[in-house]
C-alpha cells in the first residue's frame, strides 16, 4: 500500500520535473524580445508637451508609464487616450485626475502684446511667430493647447479659445441643434 | 418658425419587432391546435402557464436590472420563448417543470446575457436541455393519443394532474402514460431508439406493438401542422428561406446517406422529417434571428451543421430527440461561422 | 491618374452594354415612389426673392471675392475668383451687394459660412452672355475652364465640381448620364427631361466632344415613361450615333454612382478608386443641362430645379429657383401650411436632412424640399435592441454588414470599423429603412465616420507636434553648446588681452567691486523707502554722477569748459523738477494712478532732458559754426521731434506694463 503511494508520488514527481524543465528551457530559448513599449506609448499620447502629467513632455511620461506610472494623468488626451494606455499596459482603466476640457488653442490679443518673446520661449512646439519688439501671433494649426504660454506673458494678453466648429469637424450630433429631436421621448 | 429634427431615412417599413413576434405566435397555432386535438388540453395549459411565467420573470429581472419594464415586455420575445417551452415539454409534466424551465430561459439565458438581441444560446432550447438533464423522468413521461387512453381525461383532470401530479380520480401521470395495450407511451423516436439498442431492426420496429402505441400518426400530424405554420411564416417574409430549407435539406440528405448505408439500422428520411421537433425546429427555433448566424452564407452552414448533428445524435447518440442539443452546439459555432462567411464588400476583389 | 488597362471595359463588354444587357446590384429596397404629386405640372419660375444669400465658403476654404459691400451686381456676374479646384459663384439676379457675412449654410449642422447677401432690385438684368455655337473648334482645356468658371457642380445632390471629372479625357470609354432619380418624391430631373430634352442632348454632345467616349448611355428608371419618350425623340432628332437609352427597373438606390455603374456595366469600382479608372464618367442630367447652357449660351449656373412636395404644401410641383433664394420665400410662395410638429426635409426621404429654421438659402445641391404631414412621415418609434434579423445586410447595396458596423460604432472600435469597411458605406439609408427595431443606423455610421476622421486628424497633428518638439529641443541644445563654446573662446581671448596690456590685472573686475560696495552703502542709507527727501538726494546724486560722466566725455572730445557749469545747473534743475513731481504724486489717492503717473512723469522727464541735451549740443554746434541761436533751437527741436517717436514708444511700453500691473492689482483687490 505504502509502496504504491510512494511509486505514485515518485512517478508524478519525475514527470513534473521533466515537463517543468522542458517549459523552463522553452521560456528561455524562445523568449520574445520585448517591443519598444515606450515608443508605442508615446505614439498614443497626444503630444501637447504641456507637462500637466508632471513630466517634462510626453516622452518622459511614456517612459514613466512603462515603469509603472499611473495612466490617468493626461487631461489633453482625455478618456480615449487613457483607455488606450490601459489596454496597452494591461491595467484597469482609471478615472482621469482632472476634468476633461475641450480642445483649446491659444490666441494673442495683439493690442496688448509688447513683444517680450517670453511666450515664444515657453512654447514647446514653436507655435508662436514673432521676434523681440515685433508683434507675436499664435499659429493655430500648430498650437496643441498646452497653455504653457499663458503664465509667462507680462501683459496677460493670451487667451485660450475653443477650436471653431465648422462643417468639416462637426460630429453629426443632432442633439446640439437647439430644437426638440423628434426621435427623443 | 422652428421645425423638428429628424434623422434620415425619414420613412421606414412599418413592421416592428412586436409585429414579428405576433406573427410568429399566430403561425404556431396550426401545430399547437393539432397537438391539443390529439393529446388533450394540457398542452395549452402548459403553454399558457409558461407564457405567463415568462412575462412575469422578465418583468422581475428587468426591474432588478433597472431597465424600463413595459416597453421591453411589449416586444413579445419573452412570450414567444415561453410558448415554445410550453410546446416542447410533455403535456402532463408537473407545473414546476414549466416554471423552472421558463425562469431559467428568461432570466439566465436571455436577460443575464444582456437582454434582447444579446443572448448567445436559444433560451427555449437551453431550458429544454436543462429540464431534460435534470428531470429525465418527468420529461420523458408522455401520454398517448386520446383515442388510446385507458382513462378519460377531462380538463379538470388535466389541470389537477399538472398541479398535483394526480388526476381527480387519483391516477398518477405515470399511470396515465400507459396506453390501452398496457404499453408505456414514448415518442416514436424514443421507441425506435430503445428498440434499436435492444437489437431490433427497423422493419421489426415499425411493425411492433410498441411503435403502434407510440402515436406516431399523431406526431406526424403535429409536425405537419408546424410545417404549415412555417410556410405561412415564410410567405409573410417574417423569416428567410435559407435556414428552414437548409435544415430540412440537410436532414433529408444526411439521413438518406445513413439510410442507404444500412436501411435496417437507420430510420428513413421521412421518419426523421416528420417526428420529434424537426418541423418546429426548422421554422421556429433555428430561425430565431438572435442566435442564428447573421450572414446569408453563414445561415446555410449553420442550418446544415445543426442538421448533421441532429442526424448523428438521433442515429448514433443516446438521446432520442436531438434538436435541442444540436441547436445549442450550433449556437456556439455562430461567431466562428460569421467571421468566415462575410460577403465580399463592394469594390473588393475583381 | 493612370488607368490600368485591366480595369477598362473591353470591346465585348461595350458591345454587350449597347445591345441592351444590364446587370444588377445587391440589395436595394422598393419604397413608395410618391412622385405623381409633383411631376404632373410644368416647371414654374420661382420668382425673384427680396434678397439672395450666396455662400462662397466651401469646406473651410474661402476664395477671393470680386465684389465689395455696396457694389451693384448683374445676374450672371462672377462673385468669386476661381480658386484651386473650387468653382466660381455667381449672382443669380441683379441688385446690390448688401452684406458679406456669415449666414447659415444648407447643411444638417446649420453652421454659418461666409456668404454674399444681395438685395435684389427685381429687374433681373443680366450680363452680356457670350453665345458660342461652334464650341467644337475650341481647345478642350478652354471648355473645361469655362465649365469651372460657370460654377457647375454635380446637381444630383453631390455637389462635386463637374470640371474635375473631365480632366482626363484620354482614357474614357463610357459616358453615363444619370437620369435615374431613384429617391422617392423627387421629380426635378423627370420634368427637366420632359421639357428640355433637346437641350440635354446638346449638353451630351458637348461632353462627348470633350471626352470622346466610345459609348454614351442615358440611364432612366422605368417609372418615368414620359421622360423616356422625350429623350428618345430628342436623340432621334439629333441623330447621334453611339448613344443608348437604357431603361432600368425602379429600385432604390440605383441612382447612386457606384450602383448605377454596376447596373450598366456589371463592374464594381475598386475600393478607393475613382470610376474614371474604369474608364467611366458619370454626370447628372441636370449638370449636363447646365453644361449646355454654360458652353452654348454662355450662361453661368444661377438657378436650378427644385421639387417642392409633401402634404403640408397646398400646391406641389417643380420650381426653377435662383441660387441663394431663402427657403422661407419658397414656403410662402407655395402655400405652406405649418402643422404641429412639422418637419422640413431638404433632399429626399431616404437621404435628406431636416432643417430647423427657414433662414437658409437654396444652394446648388438642394434638389427637393419636402414638408410632410405627420401621417406621411411619422416620427420614428423608439429604438429597440437589434434582434440580429439580418434584413439590413440583405438590402445593403455595398454588401456591408450593418449589424456588425452598428455594434462597433456603438463601442467606438475604430479598428474593427475599418476592417468591416465603414468607409464604403454610401449612407443610402436602406438598412435603417428595413430595420424592425427602428434603429437609426445611418446616424450611428455618420457619427462614427466623423469620430474616425477627427481621430485621424488628431493623430496627424500629434505627430507633427512631436516632431516640432524634438526639433526645438535639438535647436536649444545646439544653441547651448554654441553659447558655451563662444564663452570659452571669449574668456580665452580676454585672458590673452589682459596678459598683453595690464600684466594680468583685471581692471573691470576691480571697478565692478567698487560699484558693488557703493551700492551696498547706498542701500543702507536708503533703508527707509518712504522717505522722499532721501529719494531726492539720491536722485540728485545720480543726476550729478551722470552729469559728471557727460562732462568727462565732453572734456575728452571738446574744449568748451564754460558749458560745464551750465550743464551742471540744467541737470540739477531736472532733478529738482523730478522731486517736485514726485511730491505732488504722493498726495494723490489710488496707487494705480500713482504708478501710472510715475511712469508717465519719468517718461516726460527723460524726454525733456534729452531735448535739453540736444539743445545744448546744437547750441554748442551753433556757437562753433556761428549760426543764429533761434535757428539752432529750431533745428534742435526738429531733431528732438524726430527722436520723439522712439521715446514715445518707450513711454507707451512702460505705460502698457504699468496698465497691466494696475489691472492685476485691481483684480487682486477685487
Amino acid at each position: 500500500m505504502i509502496i504504491s503511494i510512494a511509486i505514485a508520488i515518485f512517478t508524478l514527481g519525475i514527470l513534473g520535473a521533466i515537463f517543468g524543465s522542458i517549459l523552463g528551457y522553452s521560456a528561455l530559448r524562445f523568449k520574445v524580445k520585448a517591443d519598444p513599449i515606450v515608443e508605442e506609448l508615446d505614439a498614443i499620447l497626444p503630444q501637447t508637451q504641456c507637462g500637466q502629467c508632471g513630466y517634462p513632455g510626453c516622452k518622459p511620461y511614456a517612459q514613466a508609464i512603462a515603469n509603472g506610472e499611473d495612466i490617468n494623468k493626461c487631461p489633453p488626451g482625455g478618456e480615449a487616450v487613457m483607455r488606450q494606455l490601459a489596454e496597452r499596459m494591461g491595467v484597469e482603466p482609471k478615472n482621469l485626475d482632472g476634468p476633461e476640457k475641450p480642445k483649446l488653442v491659444a490666441f494673442i490679443r495683439e493690442d496688448l502684446c509688447i513683444g517680450c518673446t517670453k511666450c515664444i520661449q515657453a512654447c514647446p512646439v514653436d507655435a508662436i511667430l514673432g521676434a523681440t519688439r515685433q508683434m507675436h501671433t499664435v499659429i493655430s494649426d500648430e498650437c496643441t493647447g498646452c497653455e504653457l504660454c499663458v503664465a509667462p506673458c507680462p501683459t496677460d494678453c493670451i487667451d485660450m479659445v475653443p477650436i471653431a466648429l465648422t462643417t468639416q469637424n462637426w460630429q453629426w450630433d443632432l442633439n446640439l441643434i437647439p430644437t426638440k429631436n423628434s426621435t427623443e421621448r | 418658425m422652428s421645425f423638428m429634427n429628424s434623422t434620415s431615412p425619414h420613412q421606414r417599413v412599418r413592421r416592428s419587432t412586436y409585429q414579428i413576434m405576433l406573427l410568429l405566435l399566430l403561425c404556431l397555432i396550426p401545430g399547437v391546435f393539432l397537438q391539443s386535438y390529439f393529446f388533450g388540453f394540457a398542452n395549452l395549459l402548459q403553454i399558457i402557464l409558461a407564457g405567463v411565467v415568462a412575462l412575469l420573470s422578465e418583468a422581475l429581472i428587468l426591474k432588478l436590472r433597472q431597465r424600463p419594464v413595459l416597453p421591453t415586455i411589449k416586444d413579445g420575445s419573452a412570450l414567444v420563448t415561453g410558448v415554445l417551452i410550453g410546446i416542447s415539454i410533455p403535456p402532463l409534466a408537473p407545473w414546476w417543470i414549466g416554471v423552472i424551465g421558463t425562469v431559467f430561459a428568461i432570466v439566465f439565458v436571455k436577460q443575464l446575457y444582456g437582454g434582447l438581441g444579446q443572448n448567445i444560446f436559444n433560451p427555449a432550447m437551453a431550458a429544454y436541455v436543462l429540464l431534460l438533464i435534470s428531470f429525465p423522468v418527468q420529461m420523458t413521461t408522455w401520454i398517448p393519443v386520446q383515442s388510446l387512453h385507458p382513462f378519460s381525461l377531462t380538463l379538470m383532470d388535466q389541470i389537477s394532474a399538472l398541479l398535483t401530479g394526480f388526476t381527480l380520480d387519483g391516477y398518477t401521470v405515470a399511470q396515465l402514460s400507459v396506453s390501452i395495450d398496457g404499453l408505456t407511451m414514448a415518442t416514436p423516436l424514443d421507441t425506435a431508439r430503445n428498440a434499436l439498442n435492444g437489437g431490433a431492426t427497423i422493419s421489426e420496429i415499425l411493425s411492433s406493438r410498441e411503435y403502434d402505441a407510440s402515436s406516431w400518426q399523431a406526431i406526424r400530424w403535429v409536425n405537419l401542422g408546424f410545417l404549415i405554420g412555417g410556410l405561412i411564416l415564410l410567405y409573410q417574409r417574417v423569416i428567410q428561406w435559407h435556414i428552414p430549407v437548409a435544415f430540412l435539406t440537410g436532414i433529408s440528405v444526411f439521413s438518406f446517406i445513413a439510410f442507404i448505408y444500412n436501411p435496417d439500422l437507420n430510420i428513413s428520411p421521412l421518419f426523421h422529417l416528420f417526428s420529434g421537433a424537426t418541423m418546429l425546429g426548422a421554422f421556429f427555433i433555428l430561425s430565431d434571428p438572435v442566435t442564428a448566424s447573421t450572414t446569408v452564407k453563414g445561415r446555410l452552414f449553420y442550418a446544415l451543421l445543426i442538421a448533421l448533428i441532429v442526424v448523428i445524435i438521433r442515429n448514433i447518440g443516446g438521446y432520442p430527440d436531438a434538436v435541442a442539443f444540436a441547436v445549442l452546439l450550433g449556437n456556439m459555432c455562430v461567431p466562428f461561422i460569421d467571421y468566415y462567411t462575410q460577403p465580399k464588400v463592394y469594390g473588393r476583389g475583381h | 491618374m493612370t488607368t490600368h488597362p485591366i480595369n477598362l471595359l473591353s470591346e465585348e463588354q461595350l458591345a454587350e452594354i449597347s445591345s441592351g444587357k444590364h446587370w444588377d446590384f445587391h440589395g436595394g429596397i422598393y419604397p413608395k415612389e410618391n412622385k405623381r404629386q409633383s411631376n404632373q405640372a410644368v416647371i414654374k419660375d420661382a420668382g425673384i426673392p427680396p434678397f439672395l444669400v450666396i455662400g462662397i465658403e466651401h469646406k473651410g476654404h474661402t476664395p477671393e471675392l470680386l465684389v465689395n459691400v455696396g457694389d451693384p451686381v448683374l445676374k450672371g456676374q462672377a462673385l468669386t475668383k476661381v480658386y484651386g479646384a473650387m468653382v466660381a459663384q455667381h449672382a443669380s439676379s441683379s441688385g446690390v451687394v448688401s452684406a458679406i457675412e456669415k449666414r447659415s449654410d444648407l447643411h444638417p449642422s446649420g453652421l454659418p459660412v461666409l456668404s454674399v447677401v444681395i438685395a435684389t432690385d427685381g429687374l433681373d438684368r443680366s450680363i452680356d452672355y457670350q453665345r458660342c455655337a461652334d464650341y467644337k473648334k475650341q481647345a478642350h482645356a478652354l471648355l473645361i475652364q469655362k465649365i469651372q468658371d460657370s460654377g457647375i457642380v454635380g446637381l444630383g445632390g453631390g455637389g462635386f465640381p463637374s470640371h474635375l471629372k473631365l480632366n482626363h479625357p484620354d482614357s474614357i470609354q463610357l459616358l453615363i448620364v444619370n437620369a435615374v432619380e431613384c429617391e422617392p418624391y423627387i421629380s426635378a430631373d423627370d420634368r427637366l427631361m420632359q421639357e428640355h430634352g433637346d437641350e440635354i442632348i446638346d449638353g451630351i454632345s458637348v461632353l462627348e466632344h470633350i471626352l470622346k467616349p466610345l459609348l454614351t448611355v442615358i440611364a432612366i428608371e422605368d417609372n418615368k415613361p414620359e421622360a423616356i419618350a422625350a429623350i428618345r425623340r430628342a436623340v432621334q432628332k439629333q441623330q447621334l450615333s453611339n448613344i443608348v437609352i437604357r431603361t432600368i427597373p425602379t429600385r432604390y438606390p440605383s441612382g447612386s454612382e457606384k450602383q448605377l455603374i454596376e447596373i450598366i456595366t456589371g463592374r464594381q469600382t475598386p475600393i478607393g478608386k475613382h470610376p474614371s479608372e474604369l474608364g467611366i464618367v458619370m454626370h447628372n442630367v441636370g449638370s449636363v443641362f447646365a453644361i449646355k447652357e454654360a458652353i452654348l449660351d454662355g450662361k453661368p449656373l444661377t438657378s436650378r430645379i427644385v421639387t417642392l412636395t409633401g402634404d403640408a404644401f397646398s400646391s406641389k410641383g417643380n420650381l426653377s429657383v435662383r441660387i441663394g433664394t431663402p427657403i422661407q420665400y419658397l414656403l410662402d410662395k407655395y402655400g405652406f401650411n405649418n402643422q404641429p410638429s412639422q418637419k422640413l426635409i431638404i433632399g429626399g426621404p431616404m437621404m435628406g436632412f431636416s432643417i430647423n429654421h427657414t433662414d437658409i438659402p437654396v444652394t446648388k445641391t438642394c434638389n427637393c424640399i419636402i414638408a410632410p404631414s405627420p401621417q406621411e412621415m411619422p416620427d420614428a418609434p423608439p429604438e429597440v435592441p437589434c434582434i440580429r434579423c439580418g434584413e439590413c445586410a440583405e438590402v445593403c447595396p455595398a454588401l456591408l454588414l450593418p449589424q456588425q458596423l452598428l455594434w462597433y460604432a456603438k463601442s467606438q472600435d475604430h479598428n474593427k470599423l475599418a476592417e468591416y469597411n465603414l468607409s464604403s458605406c454610401i449612407e443610402c439609408g436602406a438598412c435603417a429603412y428595413v430595420c424592425p427595431s427602428h434603429i437609426p443606423l445611418v446616424k450611428y455610421y455618420r457619427v462614427a465616420k466623423a469620430q474616425i476622421n477627427s481621430a485621424e486628424e488628431q493623430a496627424k497633428k500629434a505627430e507633427i507636434a512631436r516632431i516640432r518638439f524634438e526639433q526645438r529641443a535639438a535647436r536649444l541644445e545646439q544653441a547651448k553648446i554654441d553659447r558655451q563654446a563662444k564663452h570659452k573662446e571669449a574668456a580665452e581671448k580676454r585672458q590673452q588681452q589682459l596678459q598683453a596690456t595690464n600684466g594680468g590685472e583685471d581692471l573691470i573686475a576691480a571697478a565692478l567691486a567698487r560699484a558693488k560696495a557703493k551700492k551696498q552703502a547706498l542701500a543702507q542709507d536708503g533703508e527707509n523707502a518712504a522717505d522722499d527727501t532721501k529719494k531726492e538726494t539720491i536722485s540728485a546724486a545720480v543726476a550729478r554722477v551722470q552729469v559728471k560722466a557727460k562732462k568727462q566725455a565732453l572734456a575728452q572730445s571738446s574744449e568748451s569748459a564754460p558749458k560745464d557749469a551750465k550743464k551742471e545747473a540744467v541737470a540739477a534743475a531736472i532733478a529738482r523738477a523730478k522731486a517736485k513731481k514726485q511730491a505732488l504724486a504722493q498726495d494723490s489717492e489710488s496707487p494705480a494712478d500713482d504708478a501710472k503717473k510715475e511712469a508717465v512723469a519719468a517718461a516726460i522727464a527723460r524726454a525733456k532732458a534729452k531735448k535739453q541735451a540736444l539743445a545744448q549740443d546744437s547750441e554748442s554746434a551753433a556757437d562753433n559754426t556761428g549760426l543764429n541761436n533761434t535757428e539752432a533751437v529750431d533745428a534742435a527741436t526738429q531733431i528732438a521731434d524726430n527722436r520723439q517717436p522712439a521715446d514715445d514708444r518707450k513711454a507707451k511700453i512702460a505705460a502698457a506694463i504699468a496698465k497691466a500691473k494696475a489691472q492685476k492689482a485691481a483684480q487682486k483687490d477685487q
